[in-house]
């Protein structure tokens, strides 16, 4: 049941914010919550009426018979969480209990519902009172629900509406007379008292001002007070410019919602992460703000030999320095944003790689390291573009690419999605399918291997970016990367197995590689959490985690 | 559009708030529905079968207050749950429509959407209700299962995920969309703002787990990508009200279908240019309902504040019962 004092201001207010026509829908939920107040108020004098049932606590479900209904009412899961970002579905299923479908129960509530039904016949007697108050109803006694349903009346210009049916019934709730419309349907609601057809549009505002003065409602005296302040501009439809009406408008539910939330007790900082949406993402670096390396004599070099023995932490911090001492200079930009990406930062690499771009537009591992860390983040149209560049500026593969392509100069709201366009990805894959065609049997191209095996990834097409990717490496065995690609291929296609050996491979190559660790630790709980069995295995893998992570330190 | 492809079945003296197809009949269509524009009075819930001439009205349940939403079964073909402006849902047997055969009496408000679950291992159906919770109930069970709570605005829609069993999404009156998963707790997994003013509903995709619509009060339809959901993966602009209901087509991928306060009906392929592929103005006051048929490809059913249902397959130049929908 609608719970009774409080929907009345709520509903006041509404209507009253709701003029834009917007807002007409909330305004018609209001008013029929009035109208129900006025039903209930009747009703409830006639009958005596059995009170809702309260849903009852958890415990008392847990008595009942049902095998299904317990086992879902005890279940309490606290799954590890898996990781961040992608597979959404993944962790959403890996959170999940098996639970067997609920048995049909011998319905021992019949009899309930039988009780319930005769008092529905109760119910009818009552809506049939319900449905003659229509007809008796007496705007003149109801001053509030007419005046409410003026009030909408008198926000409403657009004649669309004005014309309809819905609009006829709330001229009759604002002025209980037949209308001229020759519906059918107005016949029901005639009533035998006529009332004077008052100049009821243009006197509501200043019945409005009269009468909502209540002080118990701070909102009310907020809202005259602009009224007030109105005065010399007449609300009327015809005078007031669209714009000037929606921003006079627009203010007063600024205010109004700005007091209703005043009330609220827990404000959520966390959705003003989703709020703060910027089309364009990644735009700028933002540098660590007390760098201790930042005026070291040559950090470039210096950050090579970090990357080289493996410390990531600091090649970081070294190749902020060489950025911001020579902001132009793109190989100080490239290694910073394939640093990040290593060390399992994606978005700020794709800032550094953005710049690196922008800087040397040419530079094919810039781009092809760009679409690695688009794909990681879900943006797979940046991804294809990155991909696409890529071809475009290696000399042996760009004859394939027209000269004029649009693709880069598209509006970046449209690039910032995570589902390419069909086309898109044909185009791109057909472009590296030919590059790699392009060169005979054994001669493979590691690069255009690796393309190939990132866009699979994209698509979903994990079998055949495996082969790409085991391809690329028969030529380059000793790139830790690669092994990486071929790992995190293999774990998303749950080749958990497999996985874990690639990673290890490249940790043994490389054994400052972090994001590896990382992968290599969610295959290990993957396998955990999928595998009852082979127990020794998992055991196996995890010993010779904490072996390789305790042998670095 | 001319009027050859449009089947008009009419609700007199009840206005229309949702419309279904059958999932088991592709004939059969039912519709709940309100007197006076549902503000007060009774409530109906109407089936109708396609292949009868006229109205085609089978059988027809009445409820004491208004219906504001229907679900079918998945389980067994003639059982209907529809929920009610005073806050009760209701199971019926279409073959014996003179009374429920379950009450389910606990949402404190007006009930607002009713959705059965979309996986056949779970047979259960949840609830959204203006009293901000929405409420997962087994039909043999009069009492619910779980409550959820969160929103902290009326909440419009509730849509099960096709994909992922006990996944479901809700929309809500503060802007907010909210991803449950009611496996897990009755908390919310994911929590996305989609826009300044409210989300009347939102529909999956059927074809890609990540993908669900959404659409508000400020006219615009707005796609998201559940694994990345700072930002919409696309926006539908075109119509000129709030978008009252979306829903994606169970055939393709990309396309959808909405209704809204600006009493058109429209298409949409989110993926092409030019995104709006039909506009539909079969109707003369506020559409409210809208389905797509998951037995015949391209049909559609939308019923609306003019107390009449339009069953219709744009596009297509003829539409008799028998040749289009048997």
């Amino acid at each position: 049941m609608p719970s009774v004092v409080r929907e009345m201001p709520l509903f006041a207010s509404l209507t009253m914010l709701h003029v834009t026509n917007h807002w007409q829908m909330r305004a018609c939920d209001g008013l029929r919550v009035v109208l129900q107040h006025r039903e209930m108020r009747e009703i409830e004098s006639m009958r005596a009426r059995t009170g809702p049932m309260r849903g009852p606590g958890i415990a008392d479900l847990a008595s009942e018979a049902s095998n299904w209904a317990e086992e879902y009412l005890a279940s309490e899961t606290h799954v590890q969480e898996i990781g961040p970002g992608g597979d959404w579905t993944k962790e959403f299923l890996e959170q999940q209990h098996g639970l067997t479908s609920p048995d049909i129960i011998p319905d021992s509530d019949t009899r309930w519902a039988h009780e319930y039904l005769s008092e529905t016949l109760l119910d009818e007697a009552a809506s049939a009172e319900a449905s003659k108050w229509v007809e008796e109803y007496n705007p003149q006694e109801d001053s509030e629900l007419a005046r409410t349903a003026n009030e909408l009346l008198g926000t409403v210009d657009d004649p669309k509406f004005s014309n309809t049916e819905f609009m006829s019934f709330i001229k009759i709730l604002g002025e209980g007379a037949k209308t001229d419309t020759n519906k059918d349907w107005s016949e029901e609601f005639l009533t035998s008292n006529s009332k004077e057809a008052g100049s009821l549009a243009e006197s509501w505002s200043a019945e409005f001002i009269k009468e909502r003065r209540q002080p118990h409602e701070r909102w009310g005296e907020e809202f005259a007070k602009q009224l007030g302040s109105l005065d010399n501009m007449t609300i009327d439809s015809e005078t007031m410019s669209t714009k000037e009406k929606e921003d006079f408008w627009q203010n007063l539910q600024d205010e109004w919602e700005k007091m209703a939330r005043e009330d609220e007790l827990t404000e959520h900082p966390w959705l003003s992460e989703f709020n703060s949406t910027a089309f364009e993402p990644f735009k700028n670096y933002q540098f660590e703000e007390d760098n201790p390396l930042k005026d070291h004599p040559d950090p470039l070099s210096e950050g090579k030999r970090c990357l080289e023995a493996g410390d990531l932490p600091s090649a970081v911090l070294l190749f902020e320095a060489a950025a911001q001492q020579s902001p132009e200079n793109a190989e100080a930009w490239l290694l910073l944003g394939v640093t990040h990406a290593e060390n399992e930062q994606d978005p700020s690499a794709i800032s550094a790689l953005r710049r690196c771009v922008e800087i040397d537009p040419n530079n094919s591992v810039a781009w092809m390291a760009l679409a690695t860390s688009y794909t990681n983040e879900s943006y797979q149209t940046l991804a294809c573009n990155s991909l696409k560049e890529w071809i475009r500026v290696n000399p042996e593969y760009n004859h394939s690419l027209p000269i004029n392509d649009e693709a880069i100069h598209r509006k970046p709201r449209l690039m910032a999605t995570t589902l390419a366009p069909r086309e898109l990805i044909q185009e791109v894959q057909d472009l590296y399918i030919a590059a790699a065609n392009q060169r005979p049997g054994e001669n493979i191209d590691a690069d255009v291997q690796c393309g190939l095996g990132v866009l699979f990834n994209l698509t979903g097409e994990y079998e055949k970016a495996i082969d790409c990717f085991n391809a690329s490496l028969s030529v380059r065995p000793k790139d830790a990367k690669l092994w990486n690609k071929l790992g995190a291929t293999l774990a998303n296609s749950e080749r958990s197995e497999e996985a874990i050996d690639a990673y290890r491979n490249a940790l043994e190559i490389s054994p400052g590689f972090i994001r590896c660790r990382y992968n290599l630790g969610i295959s290990c709980i993957n396998l955990g959490a999928h595998r009852r069995r082979g127990e020794d295995q998992v055991g196996r893998n995890l010993h010779e985690l904490c072996l390789i992570t305790s042998g670095q330190h | 559009m001319s009027d050859d492809n449009v089947r008009i079945l009419r609700t007199p003296g009840h206005h229309g708030y949702g419309v279904k197809f059958s999932p088991f009949n592709p004939n059969l269509v039912a519709v709940a529905t309100g007197q006076n524009f549902g503000l007060l009075g009774r409530g109906k819930l109407i089936l109708s079968d396609l292949c009868l001439p006229d109205d085609g009205v089978v059988s027809s349940c009445e409820w004491s207050d208004a219906l504001f939403d229907l679900t079918w079964s998945e389980q067994s073909p003639n059982n209907i749950v529809t929920a009610s402006g005073d806050g009760t849902l209701h199971l019926w047997d279409t073959a014996n429509p003179q009374a429920p055969l379950m009450v389910y009496q606990e949402h404190l408000k007006e009930v607002y959407s009713v959705d059965w679950s979309q996986t056949q291992d779970y047979q259960v159906f949840v609830s959204a209700s203006w009293d901000t919770t929405l409420k997962l109930w087994d039909p043999n069970r009069s009492r619910s299962l779980m409550t959820m709570t969160g929103h902290e605005a009326l909440v419009y829609q509730a849509v099960w995920s096709p994909h992922l069993s006990g996944c479901i999404a809700s929309v809500a009156g503060d802007g907010i969309l909210r991803i449950w998963n009611t496996k897990k707790n009755s908390q919310p997994s994911i929590t996305i703002r989609v826009c300044e003013g409210e989300v009347l509903s939102c529909d999956w995709c059927k074809y890609n787990e990540n993908v669900i619509a959404t659409a508000s009060t400020d006219a615009n339809i707005y796609g998201w990508d559940l694994r990345q959901p700072t930002l919409p993966i696309f926006i539908l602009f075109g119509h000129e009200y709030p978008v009252r209901r979306v829903k994606f087509s169970p055939f393709i991928e990309t396309q959808l279908a909405s209704a809204s306060y600006d009493f058109t009906t429209r298409v949409w392929d989110h993926t092409a240019p030019s995104p709006c592929l039909e506009v539909m103005k079969n109707h003369t006051e506020f559409v409210y309902g809208l389905d797509l048929s998951n037995h015949k490809e391209g049909v559609m059913a939308d019923c609306a504040w003019d107390q009449t249902v339009a069953i219709y397959h744009p596009g297509k130049p003829h539409l008799t019962p028998h040749e289009a929908l048997q």
